[in-house]
């Protein structure tokens, strides 16, 4: 339980609040990078701030005010060009920095201009990685962009899932350091899902949680789990500040504003060793629904399950009405250790797990329970032993709505049909 | 005309408000009861509280907090037990007293889990009769469950259907204890969309009376071609405190869902003819009626919709510092003063109008009926055909639009006919 005060802490990220200006220390992942294949100006709004991304004629992202300063159009009707942002409604032309670089009538009327220099709209520095398009909205200057190990792999199919939540981050940034609920939430619900009343799944018997330089670890034991199991070994990631990492994929929940979530997640699915080398050329990103037609929430897939718990503790969690038990140990010290970290920020303290050293940040690993897959590679007959890796030949389990295209994609990446079977072992069978 | 002041006093109804804890001290009629063969929780707001209405797998009913205990996901995701709903995120499983039965993982690692005991959920007790989930969301002791005299009747067809009408339930009820406006309405506005002309408008009102009883309020009137010995006028229609409509064959309540929505609940019974009997209903049907038409405006077409399109019309909460009563209002004066002695009195300590404690007294309640005799006795069907309801009801449901095919031939087989409203003897008959 928390005080109204102390939930208003964790929960407020507008410019100004104590969290808006701690998460501001942070690169955030904001959109794929592919999303700019059709498109070249975007409106975001991040932590409550209304900005509009682009990629302009050149090849260079930008992320400025989503107003134009001459007049306050919406830049995001705007058109880009070999260099900036220009607005429609009279042409001012803004370039990545935020400098005004063209003001045409006035440049017309006044070669010497003066109003042009005067002229600064607000502006982030964007970067590309992993096929995902990163801001950094703090102070001068950006620390680093962290290479994780992830991003640095080859022979990966990779995809971006991007959701749009009506609830406030931190009860989604919660639900990562949080092992029970998928004893509920994904095994048993899903159970009840096909009709079924039980059997229950494995209950968990044990957890523990340790801090790391880069956020926190979740272990569990849960029934009949092998001894030296490395869920319980290594465990999963709470990646500070607002991501959950789990091996083959991360999930970021982004602050739209203290009433919504940009949920982006990254995908990386290392292909059967008979199909490499494999080189993706490009990182396909898409848009997941999470509404049902009938106003419902989607529940078949894994994180519209986790979802549906996120929006149903309602848009800002009350957490003056909670009650934490044992299972909930790791929300507690996230809770704290952020509280800590905003008292350390006042005094002038790097926030946690910031990395200034360039040399560092080129190659960052992060605690994985199934490192072999994605080091050494498996085989197809591998793959077919392996329970999770063969369902999600058949299905992605993750996101609702996966584009058909991506699907076709990610199976020739694989080498499967549509089925999900390898094309290998369908060629090997004697002709009929 | 009323003050904004007391305009909010009789429309207001979230805990706390003088009208919503009167409210409160009654058992309302919440959902029908077949909605439960189908869904095993549904979420419900009742005056400005969110709740869950669930019956687990042993068939015993709960209304509980929407929100878990334990960190506020949404409870009408959850799914239910033998007894009592569980939350889908960690298990916690909550019974229909709204105490916490368990909490998966905290009875694991401790079996003597103290945390258990403490932790309570908002719930109110549910009940069903003929058909319909009756709540009571006020101080114990709860008052007694009165069972009306139709309740009891035998050889009926008797259907439920709900609407959510977006308007403040009070301008619903006021419409309870309003004679005039039938003739205009339901009788003339219904003459003019079929194309009529004003002569052929209905006969008018030429007298109409009020008179208080236990239950609540009796309207009478006299039309043109009516005497004062008939039963419009000796006995009349009955406004059910404080917040039912009942006409004889059917009631209708208006549920307060917030200030400014509103469930409708109606209950319908027709009796078979003389030649159906037996007749035994296995079970109540219950459907959802909509209100809105593809194109955005109301539906007009059935009696209880040309009603809702009044309600809806005079906005969220009705403007009572604008309106101007006349004579033919005199019945909704009444009953505004005698609710605002009644919130009086509850304040003074005093049991509220028409509530029963004496359980033998609830065992069977009668309300002044119209017309009784032919809901004691029957008709043969002959005298359905010549009858001036009757004949009408055969043929359609007038009440509310969207009657399901599924209910129309459920109705069409207990009374005997066709789905065309013919007698199936009469067809037969035909035939030789």
């Amino acid at each position: 339980m928390l005080s109204k005060e102390r939930n208003e802490l964790l929960t407020r990220v507008g410019p100004g609040t104590a969290m808006g200006d701690y998460l501001r220390r942070y690169w955030i992942p904001i959109a794929g990078a592919s999303e700019f294949e059709t498109r070249e100006t975007k409106a975001v709004r991040l932590m409550c701030e209304d900005l509009v991304l682009y990629k302009d004629q050149s090849g260079t992202y930008g992320l400025v005010d989503r107003q134009c300063p001459h007049r306050r159009a919406d830049l995001s009707y705007g058109f880009v060009e070999k260099t900036g942002i220009r607005c429609n409604y009279h042409g001012w032309l803004m370039n990545e920095k935020g400098d005004c670089i063209e003001q045409p009538y006035e440049d017309t009327a006044n070669p010497k201009n003066p109003l042009r220099d005067k002229c600064k709209t607000k502006a982030y520095p964007v970067k590309e990685m992993g096929g995902l398009l990163w801001t950094y909205m703090g102070p001068s200057p950006a620390p680093e962009l962290p290479v994780h190990e992830p991003f640095t792999r080859k022979n990966c199919f990779r995809e971006i899932g991007i959701s749009d939540i009506p609830c406030n981050w931190f009860q989604c940034q919660e639900n990562s350091i949080d092992p029970v609920h998928f004893e509920w939430m994904h095994d048993n619900w899903s159970i009840r899902q096909t009709g079924k009343t039980g059997p229950y799944a494995t209950r968990h018997l044990k957890l523990d949680f340790d801090e790391f330089e880069h956020g926190f670890v979740y272990r569990r034991v849960r029934e009949g789990q092998p001894e030296g199991s490395t869920l319980w070994t290594v465990g999963r990631v709470f990646l500070w500040p607002l991501g959950f990492y789990l091996g083959g994929h991360y999930e970021w929940r982004v602050p739209v504003d203290d009433e919504n979530t940009l949920s982006v997640t990254w995908f990386s699915y290392r292909v059967p060793k008979e199909q490499e080398p494999y080189e993706q050329k490009r990182v396909p990103t898409w848009f997941s629904p999470i509404k049902k037609e009938d106003g419902r929430w989607i529940d078949s897939h894994v994180i519209n399950q986790d979802i549906v718990a996120w929006v149903g503790q309602g848009v800002i969690s009350d957490r003056t009405k909670e009650m934490l038990g044992a299972s909930d140990r790791g929300i507690s010290m996230i809770r704290n250790r952020f509280f800590e970290e905003l008292e350390a920020v006042k005094q002038g303290k790097d926030p946690k797990g910031t990395i200034r050293d360039p040399e560092k940040a080129k190659f960052v690993d992060l605690p994985n329970a199934n490192p072999e897959f994605y080091r050494d590679g498996f085989t197809r007959e591998q793959f077919k032993q392996h329970p999770l890796l063969a369902s999600r030949l058949k299905r992605f389990p993750f996101l609702y709505g996966q584009p058909k295209e991506v699907r076709e994609e990610f199976c020739r990446a694989v080498g499967i049909d549509a089925d999900g079977e390898f094309l290998a072992d369908k060629a090997a069978e004697p002709a009929k | 005309m009323l003050s904004a002041e007391r305009n909010n006093i009789l429309t207001q109804v979230g805990p706390g408000t003088p009208m919503g804890d009167y409210l409160r001290r009654y058992w309302m009629p919440v959902a029908g009861a077949a909605e439960f063969e189908t869904i095993g929780t549904k979420p419900i707001r009742l005056l400005g509280e969110d709740l869950v209405l669930y019956k687990d797998l042993s068939g015993t009913y709960g209304l509980v907090d929407r929100h878990c205990p334990h960190r506020r996901a949404d409870l009408s995701y959850g799914f239910v037990e033998h007894k009592g709903i569980r939350c889908n995120y960690h298990g916690w499983l909550m019974d229909e007293k709204g105490d916490c039965i368990e909490q998966p993982y905290e009875d694991t690692i401790n079996p003597k889990n103290p945390l258990k005991a403490k932790c309570k959920i908002t719930a109110y007790p549910v009940r069903e009769l003929s058909g319909l989930l009756w709540a009571y969301m006020g101080p114990a002791p709860a008052p007694e469950l009165p069972v009306y005299e139709a309740f009891t009747w035998n050889n009926g067809f008797v259907e439920v259907v709900t609407s959510d009408v977006p308007c403040n339930w009070f301008q619903c009820q006021e419409n309870s204890i309003d004679p005039v406006h039938f003739e205009w309405m339901h009788d003339n506005w219904s003459v003019r969309q079929r194309g009529g002309s004003p002569d052929n408008y209905a006969p008018k009102h030429l007298k109409v009376a009020f008179d208080e009883f236990n239950e609540g309020f009796v309207y009478k009137r006299v039309r043109e071609g009516q005497s004062e010995q008939e039963e419009m006028w000796t006995v009349g229609r009955v406004f059910l405190w404080p917040l039912g409509f009942y006409l004889g064959e059917h009631f209708e309540w208006r549920v307060p869902v917030d200030d400014e929505n509103t469930l409708s609940i109606t209950w319908f019974y027709c009796r078979v003819p003389k030649e159906q009997e037996p007749y035994v209903q296995k079970r109540i049907p219950h459907w959802h009626g909509p209100i809105k038409r593809d194109d955005g405006r109301w539906i007009d077409s059935h009696v209880i919709n040309q009603d809702i399109v009044a309600w809806v019309g005079q906005g969220p909460v009705s403007d009572r510092t604008k309106e101007t009563l006349g004579a033919s209002d005199r019945g909704i004066s009444m009953i505004r003063n005698r609710f605002f002695e009644e919130l009086e009195g509850m304040r003074a300590g005093k049991e509220p109008k028409g509530v029963i404690r004496d359980p033998q007294a609830a065992r069977l309640v009668k309300l002044p009926i119209a017309e009784r005799k032919r809901f004691l006795d029957g008709l043969p069907v002959a005298e359905y055909l010549k009858h001036p309801y009757y004949a009408k009801r055969l043929r359609n449901f007038p009440w509310n639009a969207g009657q399901p095919d599924a209910v129309r031939r459920e109705f069409c087989d207990a009374m005997g006919i066709d789905l065309d409203g013919t007698p199936r003897i009469m067809r037969g008959n035909a035939a030789e």
